[in-house]
C-alpha cells in the first residue's frame, strides 16, 4: 500500500501540504535550508528508496541502521540551530539572514517566511528553542511539544527504527499514513483516530509535528538529558527542577534518578521489538515483580539473540554485546532495571563473552539461547518451587500468616501450603499507590482461601450457598481455620497481634544482609520484630546482591508523584477517564522516561489537558479514547461556551476531592514516591531460598559461592 | 441504666432537645474532630448547668452524669465526651463548696480562696511562667484543704444562684482554654523546632498545623506528612503547610521507615493522650512512632489538655472504631468484597514509651507524669467511674 502512495507522490507534482511541510522543516533548519534545499530533493528520493528497501528488510525481519545519513544531518541541523541563535541575539541580524537565504534561493525563503506568518504555534512545535522565545504562552508549546512525543512514539512502537532527522523525515509520512489507515481500517481505531487528529489540528499542517521537533528532542528524551525543549519558566509550573526540589535536605542523594546517558554511537542501533514490548510494558508498570520482570527480558532476549545478524566481518561475541548493551539502555530508560534483572543480565553479558571468538552465528545463538533457558529454569522457576515448597512446610494448620504487597514467591508458597491441605488465615496488608497486594486478594480468592466451608470447625454448612450466606458477618468469618483479611498499610499494629508468622518476598537481598523490597516492606517487618514475630523472606539467591546500602534514600526508585493525588475509594478522587484508558493500549503513559520521573506534566495527567481545554483551544488534548479528533475540533467552541464537558467536570470534582491536585502550581509542595524500602538485617528471621534456610549473614556466602562456581 | 424519662422533669424542653440534637448527631458521626466534639459537649453541659432544675452540687452532678452516660451510649468509643463530662464534673464540686463558704468562718474563706487559686492553676493559671512543680505543691495541698472544708461544709445550704453563675463561668473559661489551646500549645513551637531541620507528621491535625505555622514566622523547615490512608486527611494537612518557610513533602504511607532516616522530629496529633501517656491517634501513627524510635527521631505530641482522657488503655481495642471499608477495597468489586475481610482501623493505639515529649498549653511533659497531671485536671476516681456502665 505504501508503495502505491509513494508512487502517487512521485507522480503530481508537491502538494500544498508538502510544501508546508517542506517549509516547516526549512523553519527548522533556517540557515542550513538553503543550502540543503537544492539537495533536498534529490535527497528524499534516495531516503525514500532506502525506507522502501528497509520495509522489505524489515518484512524478512532484518532491520538496517540508518545511522550514518543521520549523524550528518544532526550535525547539520545543531550548526544550523547554532547560527540561528546567533543570529536571534541581534535584532536585525534575524531578518538579514532571512534576506541571505532568500537572495541564495528564492523558494526556501519564501516559504520560511509563509511559515512564520502562518502559524506561530507551528514554529513552536518545530523549533522549541525559538519558540519559547517567540510564544509567551509556554504552557501552549510545552503542550505542542509534548503532543510531538506522542507522535513520535508511534513511530517508535510502528518502525523498529528510529525516526529520521528533519530532512529525510518528510520520507517517512506517507509510511506513516499508509500504516495509520491500515490500522483504521484494521479497526483498532485508536492510533488512527490519533493520525486523523493530529492532521484536523489546529497545528496547520499536521503531520510535519514528527519532521519538526524530531531528533533532538528525541535523543533528549531518549538518553534523559534536558534537551532544547527545557523550560524555565516558573510560571508554567516546576518542571525538571521539581524534582529537586521534592528533596532539598538530599540533594545528592535519594531518589534523583540517574538515568544512564546513551552513548552517541548508540542512538541509531535498532531496539528490537520485543525489547520495546517489554520496556514500556515495565515502564507502565504492566510487568511488575522481580522475577517477572527477569522473565520477560531474558525471553526477550531470547528472540534478540534468535534475531540477530552479525555484521559482516564482526566477531559474534564482540558485536552481540554491543547489540545487547543498547537493548539494556532502552530497558533501563523505561524503568531501573531490578537487582535480580541486573544480575541475570550480566550473566548473561559474561556468558557472551566467554563464546569462542571464531564461533558461527548459529552456534552462538542455539548456545546463548538454551543457556538463557536453563538460567531462568534453574535459577527462577525451579528455585521458586523449592522454596515454595519449603516454606510451605513453615505453614502449620491455625497459622495466621500476614504479608506485605504481592511477591510472587509468597504467593506460591501460599498457595503451595493451601494444596497441601494447611488450613490458615492470611493478611494481606496492602498500601498505595500500586495497591498490588489486591492482586494477590484476587488470587487467595480465586483458589479458595476465603472459602471456609469444608474448614473443620466451621458452623456454617458444606453447601456453597452457606457459606456464601455466613460471609458478610464482619471480622468474625476469618477464623483461624482459613480466610483472607485486607488492610492498609496504616492497620498494621492493629493486625500485627493477630499475625502468627511473616511471609515477605524481596526485591534483593544485599551484602550486608539488608532486604531491599518493595517501600512499606520494612514497617511490616519491624512490627513483626516488635512483636516478636518471625519474619520469613522467600527469595531466589539469584537476587542477591553484593551491593551495600545502609538506608533506602541513599537510592531509591521514584514512583510518579501524581499517583499519590487520588483517593482511593472516593469516586471523584480518580483520575479523570476511566480506568480501562489507563492502559497502554490508549497510549495513556509516557514512554520517556524524563516525563514520567519529572515534574513535567504527564499525558496522561487528564485533569491538567482538561482544565486547560477550557482556556486553550489551540491544543486541548481530549483524555478519553477516540475523542482526539472532536475534542479537538470543538476546543475552540467548548472554550466560549460555558457548558463543561464530562472531562472538564470530572477535573472540577477532583480538584474538590483531591487537594493535592494543584501541586504544581502550590510552591513548597512536592509529592515524593518512594518505590523501595530497605529493611535492616536485624528485621528478617530467615530467608527461604532455593540453597535452603539462611540467615541474612549468609548472603556473602551465597554470593560467593556461586562466584566460585563460574 | 437511666431511662431519658427519669431526668426528664428536671430539664427544660429547649435543653431535652438539644441532648437529643447532640446524640442524633453523634450517632450519625457527623461530629468529626476532636475539637469540635469538645466543645459541642461543653457547650451542652454548660447548657444544662443553666437551664436544668437542681438545688445541690450532687443533684446536679447526677443530671450532668446522666448526661453524659446518653451521650456516651450514642457514640461509646469517644473519649472526648469523657474528658469534658469529668472535667465538667471537677468545675461543679470546686465551685459547689466555694459559694458554701462565703458566708461562714474565716478558716472556710481563706480555703476557698486557695481553692479558687487552685481551680485558676487548673484551667488556665498554669499556662504562665509556673513551673509544673510548683503547680503540683500548690493544687496538693489546696486539694487536701478543700476536701477537708467541703466534708465540713457539705450540708450546708447552697446559695444557688451564686454557685450556678460561677459554674457556668467557669465552663465558659474552660471552653476559651480549649477554643485557644491550639495556639496557646504553638507558643511552645519555638522550643521544638530548629532552622533546616527535617520534621515528619502524620495526617491532619490542626494542632500541628498551628504549632508548625507558628514556628515557620521566625525558622525555615522542611515537613514530612504522609498521607495516612484510607482518609488521606495529609493531602489537607501538606496544603495547609505549605508556606514560604515550609517545604512540604507528601509521602505515602509506606515509605515512612524509608523516609525516616532522615527525619529529625516527628511531630504529632492525637485523638486523645491516655492516663498512662499513650496516645489514641489516627491509625498507621503507631508505626510511624515505631519507625522513628527505630531511627532514634524524637517524639512530640501536640495534645490539648481537653484531649487527656482519664482512663487507662487496658484493651487497646476499647477505644478503636473500625470504618467502613469501602476507602479500602471499592464496593465495585462486589464478589472480593464478600469474601475478604477489609479492616480498617480508626484510631491507632502508641503506648507511652514510643513517645518522647507531650506538648501542651503548659509546656512539654514526659508520658510518665500524665497521671499525675490528670488528677488536677478531673476528679477523684469515685466521679471518674461514672462512665462505667454497671455504675
Amino acid at each position: 500500500m505504501s508503495k502505491q502512495e509513494d508512487k502517487d507522490r512521485k507522480g503530481k507534482a508537491p502538494s500544498p501540504n508538502e510544501l508546508a511541510m517542506a517549509s516547516q522543516a526549512a523553519e527548522s533548519t533556517a540557515a542550513s535550508a538553503a543550502a540543503t534545499a537544492a539537495k533536498e530533493k534529490a535527497k528524499k528520493e534516495k531516503e525514500e528508496r532506502r525506507k522502501q528497501k528497509e520495509l522489505e528488510l524489515k518484512m524478512k525481519g532484518i532491520d538496517i541502521s540508518g545511522k550514518k545519513p543521520k549523524e550528518a544531518t544532526t550535525k547539520a541541523q545543531r550548526r544550523a540551530l547554532q547560527e540561528q541563535q546567533r543570529a536571534d541575539k541581534g535584532d536585525k541580524g534575524n531578518k538579514d539572514q532571512h534576506r541571505d537565504t532568500a537572495s541564495v534561493a528564492s523558494t526556501a525563503g519564501g516559504r520560511d517566511s509563509r511559515a512564520e506568518t502562518a502559524s506561530q504555534h507551528a514554529a513552536a512545535s518545530a523549533n522549541p528553542a525559538t519558540a519559547h522565545k517567540k510564544n509567551a504562552n509556554v504552557n501552549m508549546s510545552n503542550r505542542a511539544v509534548l503532543q510531538d512525543k506522542r507522535m513520535h512514539l508511534y513511530l517508535h512502537l510502528d518502525f523498529p527504527q528510529h525516526p529520521p532527522s528533519s530532512a529525510s523525515a518528510l520520507s517517512l509520512i506517507p509510511t506513516l499514513d499508509a500504516k495509520n489507515t491500515d490500522v483504521a481500517e484494521r479497526g483498532t481505531g485508536d492510533s488512527g483516530a490519533l493520525a486523523a487528529g493530529i492532521e484536523n489540528a489546529a497545528h496547520p499542517p499536521g503531520p510535519q509535528v514528527v519532521v519538526g521537533m524530531s531528533r533532538e528532542d528525541y535523543v533528549a528524551a531518549e538518553t534523559g538529558e534536558p534537551a532544547t525543549v527545557t523550560i524555565t519558566d516558573a510560571a508554567g509550573g516546576p518542571f525538571e527542577a521539581a524534582l529537586r526540589d521534592a528533596m532539598p535536605p538530599f540533594e545528592s542523594g535519594p531518589g534523583h534518578r540517574r538515568i544512564a546517558k546513551a552513548s552517541g554511537g548508540m542512538v541509531g542501533i535498532e531496539i528490537h521489538p520485543q525489547i520495546k514490548e517489554v520496556g514500556l510494558r515495565m515502564g507502565a508498570m504492566d510487568i511488575v515483580g522481580s522475577n517477572a520482570r527477569t522473565e520477560s527480558v531474558l525471553a526477550a532476549f531470547v528472540k534478540v539473540i534468535d534475531d540477530y545478524v552479525s555484521p559482516r566481518l564482526a566477531v559474534v561475541n564482540r558485536s552481540l554485546h554491543q547489540h545487547i548493551s543498547v537493548q539494556i539502555n532502552f530497558l533501563v530508560h523505561q524503568r531501573p532495571m531490578c537487582i535480580g534483572m541486573g544480575n541475570a543480565i550480566r550473566w548473561l553479558k559474561h556468558e557472551i563473552g566467554l563464546l569462542p571468538a571464531d564461533i558461527k552465528d548459529e552456534e552462538a545463538k542455539s548456545t546463548l539461547i538454551s543457556l538463557i533457558g536453563d538460567y531462568v529454569q534453574e535459577r527462577i522457576s525451579a528455585a521458586g518451587k523449592l522454596i515454595a515448597e519449603s516454606g510451605a512446610q513453615k505453614i502449620q494448620d491455625g497459622d495466621v500468616v500476614l504479608t506485605y504487597g504481592a511477591s510472587s514467591t509468597v504467593q506460591r508458597l501460599l498457595l503451595t501450603a493451601h494444596k497441601m491441605g494447611r488450613r490458615f488465615r492470611v493478611i494481606v496488608i496492602d498500601s498505595r499507590p500500586q495497591s498490588e497486594g489486591l492482586g494477590l486478594v484476587r488470587k487467595l480468592v480465586k483458589e479458595g482461601f476465603s472459602d471456609l466451608s469444608n474448614a473443620t470447625d466451621s458452623a456454617s454448612a458444606s453447601s456453597a450457598d452457606d457459606s456464601h450466606g455466613a460471609y458478610g458477618k464482619g471480622r468474625g468469618r476469618s477464623g483461624m481455620n482459613g480466610g483472607v483479611t485486607y488492610a492498609p498499610i496504616t492497620a498494621l499494629s492493629f493486625l500485627m497481634r493477630e499475625a502468627s508468622k511473616v511471609f515477605l518476598g524481596a526485591e534483593a537481598f544485599l551484602g550486608n544482609g539488608a532486604m531491599l523490597s518493595r517501600s512499606g516492606t520494612a514497617m511490616v517487618a519491624l512490627a513483626a520484630h516488635s512483636h516478636h514475630i518471625p519474619v520469613i523472606v522467600a527469595c531466589e539467591t539469584y537476587k542477591f546482591s553484593d551491593r551495600i546500602q545502609l538506608d533506602a534514600v541513599v537510592s531509591n526508585e521514584l514512583g510518579v508523584p501524581d499517583e499519590l493525588i487520588y483517593k482511593t475509594g472516593i469516586p471523584d478522587a480518580q483520575p479523570v477517564g476511566s480506568q480501562s484508558d489507563q492502559t497502554l493500549s490508549h497510549m495513556e503513559y509516557s514512554a520517556y522516561a524524563r516525563d514520567r520521573y519529572s515534574g513535567r506534566p504527564r499525558w496522561n495527567n487528564l485533569s491538567f489537558q482538561s482544565k486547560d481545554a477550557a482556556n486553550d483551544s489551540g491544543s486541548a488534548l481530549a483524555g478519553g479514547k477516540g475523542k482526539g479528533k472532536g475534542a479537538r475540533a470543538s476546543a475552540a467552541a467548548a472554550a466560549a461556551s460555558s457548558d463543561l464537558t464530562p472531562e472538564a467536570k470530572a477535573a472540577a470534582a477532583l480538584k474538590a476531592n483531591c487537594p493535592l491536585s494543584d501541586w504544581r502550581t502550590t510552591s513548597n509542595l512536592h509529592l515524593l514516591n518512594l518505590m523501595q524500602d530497605v529493611t535492616p538485617p536485624e528485621f528478617v528471621t530467615v530467608i527461604i531460598t532455593e540453597v535452603g534456610m539462611i540467615p541474612t549473614t549468609s548472603i556473602p556466602v551465597v554470593l560467593r559461592e556461586y562466584k566460585n562456581q563460574i | 441504666m437511666e431511662s431519658p424519662k427519669q431526668h426528664s422533669a428536671a430539664f427544660s424542653r429547649e435543653l431535652t432537645a438539644n441532648i437529643e440534637d447532640f446524640i442524633a448527631k453523634l450517632k450519625r458521626g457527623e461530629l468529626q474532630g476532636s475539637k469540635t466534639v469538645a466543645l459541642k459537649t461543653a457547650n451542652l453541659m454548660r447548657h444544662v448547668v443553666a437551664d436544668s432544675r437542681w438545688d445541690h452540687g450532687e443533684t446536679l452532678k447526677q443530671l450532668l452524669k446522666t448526661v453524659g452516660r446518653r451521650l456516651l451510649k450514642a457514640q461509646a468509643r469517644e473519649l472526648l465526651i469523657i474528658n469534658i463530662v469529668c472535667r465538667v464534673l471537677h468545675i461543679v464540686s470546686e465551685a459547689a463548696p466555694q459559694t458554701n463558704g462565703r458566708s461562714t468562718t474565716i478558716t472556710a474563706a481563706a480555703a476557698t480562696t486557695m481553692t479558687a487559686s487552685a481551680a485558676a492553676a487548673d484551667t488556665a493559671g498554669l499556662r504562665g511562667s509556673e513551673t509544673p512543680a510548683m503547680g503540683l505543691g500548690g493544687s496538693v495541698s489546696s486539694r487536701n484543704l478543700a476536701d477537708q472544708v467541703s466534708t465540713s461544709l457539705l450540708r450546708a445550704e447552697a446559695n444557688l444562684y451564686h454557685t450556678k453563675s460561677d459554674i457556668i463561668s467557669e465552663i465558659n473559661e474552660y471552653i476559651t482554654e480549649v477554643e485557644c489551646a491550639e495556639d496557646e500549645i504553638a507558643r511552645n513551637a519555638l522550643d521544638h523546632i530548629h532552622s533546616s531541620e527535617i520534621i515528619l507528621t502524620c495526617g491532619r491535625s490542626r494542632t500541628v498545623e498551628k504549632f508548625l505555622l507558628t514556628a515557620a514566622r521566625k525558622r525555615k523547615f522542611h515537613v514530612i506528612v504522609t498521607e495516612c490512608a484510607p482518609l488521606y486527611d495529609g493531602h489537607e494537612q501538606a496544603k495547609a503547610l505549605a508556606s514560604p518557610n515550609i517545604e512540604v513533602v507528601v509521602v505515602p504511607d509506606s515509605a515512612v521507615f524509608a523516609i525516616m532516616a532522615r527525619v529529625n522530629k516527628v511531630i504529632l496529633g492525637t485523638h486523645a493522650v491516655m492516663a498512662n501517656g499513650g496516645l489514641i491517634a489516627a491509625s498507621g501513627t503507631h508505626m510511624v512512632a515505631a519507625a522513628a524510635r527505630h531511627h532514634s527521631a524524637q517524639v512530640v505530641v501536640c495534645a490539648g489538655l481537653y484531649k487527656h482522657a482519664p482512663s487507662f488503655p487496658f484493651d487497646d481495642d476499647r477505644f478503636n472504631t473500625l470504618m467502613a471499608p469501602d476507602a479500602v477495597l471499592p464496593y465495585g468489586d462486589a464478589r472480593l468484597v464478600d469474601a475478604v475481610d477489609v479492616v480498617s482501623p480508626r484510631y491507632d493505639y502508641v503506648p507511652p514509651d514510643l513517645v518522647d515529649i507531650l506538648v501542651d498549653e503548659n509546656g512539654g511533659h514526659l508520658p510518665s507524669y500524665i497521671y499525675r497531671l490528670q488528677q488536677d485536671l478531673y476528679d477523684n476516681a469515685n466521679d471518674l467511674a461514672w462512665n462505667i456502665p454497671d455504675q
